[in-house]
């Protein structure tokens, strides 16, 4: 991605426009310009640290959907696909951040992995995230759908019930499709 | 994972549903049933289904967002800060880190008076520039001339090479104020309360705000008393100059300690320090936050923070005195302009009520000020009126009722109270008073109400009676429902001798429900009342209630069942000799409706008669014009239109007379406009029509006014006033839009008229769209078709959604089986075509066409769809209800963009 262009917020909406309207290449093009998106949206965040030192990521995909795709009216369906967009960005925004740490570690640089994430890779032994990303992409190319559920539920930090509204789907069926996804993405790390 | 026998992912996937579907013994049996492979697989992801590796990344990806690794930290060469050396970090959060420090020996600097040690806070922020530190150079020698026991001093500030502000205060071992409270009495904890308000009061003497008072922020040390930390985002009041320090310095607003004026950019002056002071009360008294504000999206905090009245502090302490309710309330009040004007103001008032002297909290939101509220409302008056009613039936029955008497007396004193102590929390007074509607009063204080009465079913059949009738009069039909419904509900609760209230909820409800949904009433009346009344005594109610059945059945134009209802009502009133004249007024009028549909003209004029002369012996002078004018129509339905006329200005005067403003007094004149036009004359018709609508009030008589609306356009057009029709139409539009929505029958009347003068415009698209919205609008039969179709025209699906949507039209239309691939195509299309299915009505019809092919054939429906169907489905009034803003906007613009210029062009030049 080029860090110099910046693309006008409008080209978003026509990305978004365009891949509701079945191209799917749009969302490879939408995916850099989200990303950069949220990880400045952090940077001002972190410094601003509005909430009491909370930073949640359902915030910065929120905040990132204000800011992208505002404008003209929007169609309850480009909410959807921005979510879909917006959380597989944050994917990437959460895995090159673990990348970095990890390049850091072996590196010898200090560590400053977070507890959790240390704790996940402790207990699962993901040696590096690449096989977490594989575990994913797999599921991805066997159920795009739960892949993507993961993605909200994870990555983005919906709520069930937000992802059911977007989704316009009831609680109960995310509930339901979570127990799945959990099952399969626990299966393909075990795998390998 | 192998990809053969029943190994791949779709198969496994589909048993993993089915296993998640079944219990223990279901999922056993099932595994049992497998071949071994597939068993084992399955087995093992029903395993996996309970990790909780989702949690674990969830919160990995948490707590990498939140990491503050993405900002810098301080490293060990930016150990210092000024001429502080920084010892070590006692903690952070999300300003900045909070470092104990000393001062270094070798560079005393101009400052050697102040202590020796220090906490150094060093913010996030590095994202200050220039405008910082000129500013912050100026103000810092006024904030380090704050000096108060209660205040953390200020020592000293600047910015680090990085650009990092920091500031240096004094150093004060203690725990946060919430922390604290815990363990201490509510005298204590006001106590303290009062100390922080005296310091912050101080501050705001020498013009210095705080902003960002929460516990974090107030300390108790360790001679027990309570200090302010963090003046550092203060500003000078008065100073006009944007505040670059809090603003594009970006230090933090804690948005849950926020002021409203703080999220929605108003000034921020001692007005918000007030509140902030208010939530942290609020905080001390109950270990409770006020209202928990969203972390996860900004709107929504925003929105609590300007709109969510928190319940009373004593709600969760029952210790807390209503005093202090009213003190905390009113910190907390949403508009600055009802806060206390000082924080001084609100020492004050702590300071009086720990010395047991009435708090002026308490007389803003007092008796005086609630009664007046009641009485302008007209609430105050019947709830009294009942108190004297119980009164006086004590001294005019025998003594053995006087107990009775006092009883209800009581109770409606307690009805009173209650009403009294909501309304004051809800704070319906400011300094005007008249900010709040009582609408929005009540819909604030009915929980609280409901938590008040629900142990008590004598009182709660009383207030919720009470509640009731203030809601017909409010025209808050649903909110009446309930009301009558709980009453209902109490009465039941007291068992024998409390039918006739049973009864009377019971017509309530039917009545309510007949202007929401007459079926729904009908229904409702026909399966909820006794075939006879159960004594004499609930003879009149149960007429009554009757009555309402019959009207429910009348709108439905069940008639049948209105003239059984009529015969068996006349029956029950020869059996209990009831001698109500409303109530016989009321049977006459049924049984003359029930002659005249008969061909009986004689019997019903005699009919109609005796019920306008009981109507009249029924002193009421509204139900007696009422009457007259529907024995008006009786005469205008049969051809007199002379005796009509005569009868229509009868009830008119009347009115005018006894209540001119009365909405009926509307309708009559609209009734009395109808025979205007049908004898010829309608320039007078328009004429009592424009003095039916100076009576209605759009934004309540919503009915009556559409319908006045209604007929105007209709005579203007007649009358070829083309300009007078299509303004009546486009207002009487978008009010029927914008109350009933698209999908309504009240919408539907209006349409027919708009198609009308589009037509005479020779629009013909505009037209034909019309009457779409009018097929849609009148029969939910045709609802699904309609919608299918309007989604094609009104919205741009792409070519193969278009495709499977006229195929869907053709299977609905011609009722064709369908193969089960073809039925999945089309709910797979549901999925993938969010476009169309905008509109919920688009998506229920949509829905609703596929049932009945699932049904017929025995196909299944996704467990999703089944439960979208019922959501959907479900009050047919609140589907309107969303929709009708976006239809509302449409539909304006057609008529603005189209309709009215070409009609009125094509009007002129005819």
């Amino acid at each position: 991605m080029n860090a110099d262009v910046t693309v006008p917020s409008s080209d978003v909406t026509r990305l978004l426009q365009a891949y509701a309207a079945g191209d799917a290449s749009c969302l490879d093009d939408a995916i850099p310009i989200v990303y950069d998106e949220l990880r400045s949206l952090a940077r001002i965040q972190l410094s601003k640290s509005g909430l009491d030192g909370k930073m949640q990521p359902t915030m910065l995909v929120h905040e990132a959907y204000e800011k992208l795709a505002v404008g003209k009216p929007q169609q309850p369906s480009n909410r959807r696909h921005f979510f879909a967009i917006a959380s597989r960005a944050m994917r990437q925004v959460v895995v090159d951040t673990w990348r970095a740490e990890n390049t850091a570690k072996r590196g010898g640089g200090a560590s400053v992995l977070p507890d959790a994430t240390r704790e996940l890779i402790d207990s699962e032994r993901p040696e590096d995230f690449a096989q977490l990303e594989q575990a994913l992409s797999k599921l991805a190319t066997e159920s795009a759908e739960l892949a993507e559920l993961i993605d909200l539920s994870c990555f983005a930090g919906l709520s069930n019930e937000e992802i059911a509204k977007l989704h316009g789907t009831t609680i109960r069926t995310v509930q339901r499709n979570l127990i799945k996804a959990r099952a399969w993405l626990q299966q393909f790390l075990g795998e390998r | 994972m192998a990809v053969a026998s029943g190994l791949d992912f779709a198969t496994l996937d589909a048993l993993l549903d089915q296993a998640l579907d079944c219990d223990d013994a279901g999922r056993k049996t099932l595994l049992e049933s497998l071949p071994d492979a597939q068993a084992s697989a399955l087995a093992e992801l029903l395993d996996a289904s309970g990790s909780d590796v989702l949690a674990k990344l969830g919160a990995a990806v948490r707590s990498t967002v939140d990491d503050k690794s993405a900002t810098p930290k301080p490293r060990d060469s930016t150990r210092r800060a000024g001429s502080w050396r920084l010892r070590g970090e006692i903690g952070h959060g999300g300003t900045g880190q909070v470092f104990l420090a000393d001062r270094s020996s070798e560079d005393p600097g101009e400052n050697t008076d102040f202590s020796q040690r220090a906490a150094v806070k060093v913010l996030w922020s590095h994202r200050v520039g220039s405008q910082f530190s000129e500013r912050f150079f100026r103000e810092r020698r006024i904030l380090a001339s704050i000096e108060h026991p209660g205040i953390a001093r200020f020592l000293d500030g600047g910015l680090l090479g990085d650009n990092r502000p920091w500031f240096a205060m004094e150093y004060i071992e203690g725990k946060d104020i919430v922390t604290a409270c815990r363990d201490r009495s509510i005298e204590d904890r006001l106590r303290l309360l009062l100390e922080v308000c005296q310091t912050i009061a101080y501050a705001h003497r020498r013009l210095i705000v705080h902003r960002d008072i929460k516990p974090g922020n107030v300390l108790v040390d360790s001679s027990d008393h309570a200090r302010v930390l963090d003046f550092g985002i203060a500003r000078i009041l008065g100073d006009a100059e944007e505040p670059a320090l809090t603003r594009a310095g970006g230090v933090p607003l804690t948005l849950r300690y926020a002021s409203p004026e703080q999220v929605s950019d108003g000034p921020l002056d001692i007005a918000s320090d007030v509140y902030q002071l208010g939530v942290l009360a609020y905080e001390m008294l109950t270990d409770n936050r006020p209202y928990e504000v969203s972390e996860n999206s900004l709107h929504e905090s925003v929105r609590t923070i300007m709109e969510q009245i928190p319940p009373l502090a004593s709600t969760h302490n029952a210790r807390i005195k209503p005093d202090v309710d009213a003190i905390v309330a009113k910190a907390l009040a949403k508009d600055p302009g009802h806060r206390y004007a000082q924080a001084t103001d609100f020492a004050e008032d702590i300071r009086r009520h720990l010395k047991g002297l009435p708090v002026t909290a308490r007389d803003q939101t007092s008796l005086y000020l609630t009664g007046r509220f009641l009485r302008r409302h007209g609430l105050l008056a019947s709830i009294v009126a009942a108190s004297v009613i119980a009164l006086t039936a004590a001294t005019v029955y025998s003594l053995g009722l006087a107990r009775e008497a006092r009883e209800a007396a009581e109770r409606s004193r307690a009805t009173l109270e209650i009403l009294t102590e909501v309304f004051a929390q809800s704070d319906p007074f400011g300094e005007g008073g008249a900010d709040i509607t009582l609408a929005e009063a009540l819909i604030q204080a009915r929980p609280t109400i409901n938590s008040k009465i629900e142990s008590n079913p004598r009182l709660s059949l009383e207030v919720n009676e009470a509640l009731a009738s203030i809601f017909l009069n409010l025209d808050m039909l649903e909110y009446e429902v309930a009301a009558h419904e709980a009453a209902w509900a109490a009465a039941e609760t007291l068992g024998a001798g409390f039918e006739r209230q049973r009864i009377v909820s019971v017509a309530g409800i039917g009545n309510a429900k007949t202007r929401i949904d007459p079926a729904d009433a009908a229904e409702f009346l026909r399966t909820n009342l006794p075939d006879q009344p159960p004594t004499s005594e609930t003879a009149v109610a149960w007429l009554a209630a009757k009555y309402a059945e019959a009207n429910a059945w009348l709108r439905l134009r069940d008639l049948q069942r209105v003239d059984a209802i009529a015969v068996s009502m006349s029956d029950v009133s020869n059996a209990h000799d009831v001698d109500d004249p409303r109530t016989l007024g009321r049977i006459n009028q049924l049984l003359a409706g029930s002659a005249r549909r008969a061909g009986d003209i004689p019997a019903a004029d005699q009919y109609w008669q005796r019920a306008v002369d009981f109507m009249s012996e029924a002193g009421q002078p509204a139900g007696h014009a009422v009457f007259l004018s529907n024995q008006a129509l009786h005469f205008g339905k049969t051809g007199r239109y002379d005796e009509s006329e005569r009868v229509f200005l009868e009830a008119i005067s009347l009115f005018r007379q006894h209540d001119p403003k009365n909405t009926s007094l509307a309708n009559i004149l609209r009734s009395y406009a109808g025979l205007q036009f049908r004898i010829g004359s309608p320039q007078a018709a328009l004429d009592s029509l424009a003095e039916a609508l100076t009576i209605l009030n759009r934004d309540r008589d919503h009915y009556a006014y559409f319908g006045a609306q209604n007929s105007a356009a209709s005579y203007a057009f007649a009358n070829s006033d083309f300009d007078a029709s299509i303004e009546a139409i486009e207002d009487g539009l978008d009010l029927a839009l914008e109350m009933f929505g698209p999908y309504d029958a009240v919408t539907a009347r209006m349409l027919p008229n708009l198609a009308r003068v589009l037509a005479f415009a020779g629009d013909e698209q505009a037209t034909a769209h019309v009457l779409g919205l009018h097929e849609i609008a009148c029969a939910p039969s045709d609802v699904r078709r309609a919608a299918i179709e309007t989604a094609l025209t009104q919205q741009s699906p792409s070519n193969e959604g278009r495709e499977q949507l006229q195929s869907a039209l053709a299977i609905i239309e011609t009722g064709s089986a369908l193969d089960l691939k073809a039925f999945n195509t089309l709910v797979q299309h549901y999925y993938e075509a969010d476009d169309v299915f905008i509109d919920p009505l688009d998506r229920l019809s949509y829905l609703e066409a596929l049932e009945p092919i699932a049904i017929s054939n025995g196909y299944p429906l996704p467990e999703d769809i089944n439960s979208s169907l019922q959501v959907l489905r479900a009050p047919r009034t609140e589907v309107a209800a969303m929709i009708a803003g976006a239809w509302s906007a449409r539909i304006s613009g057609l008529l603005t963009a189209i309709a009215p210029e070409r009609a009125r062009v094509v009007c002129r030049n005819l």
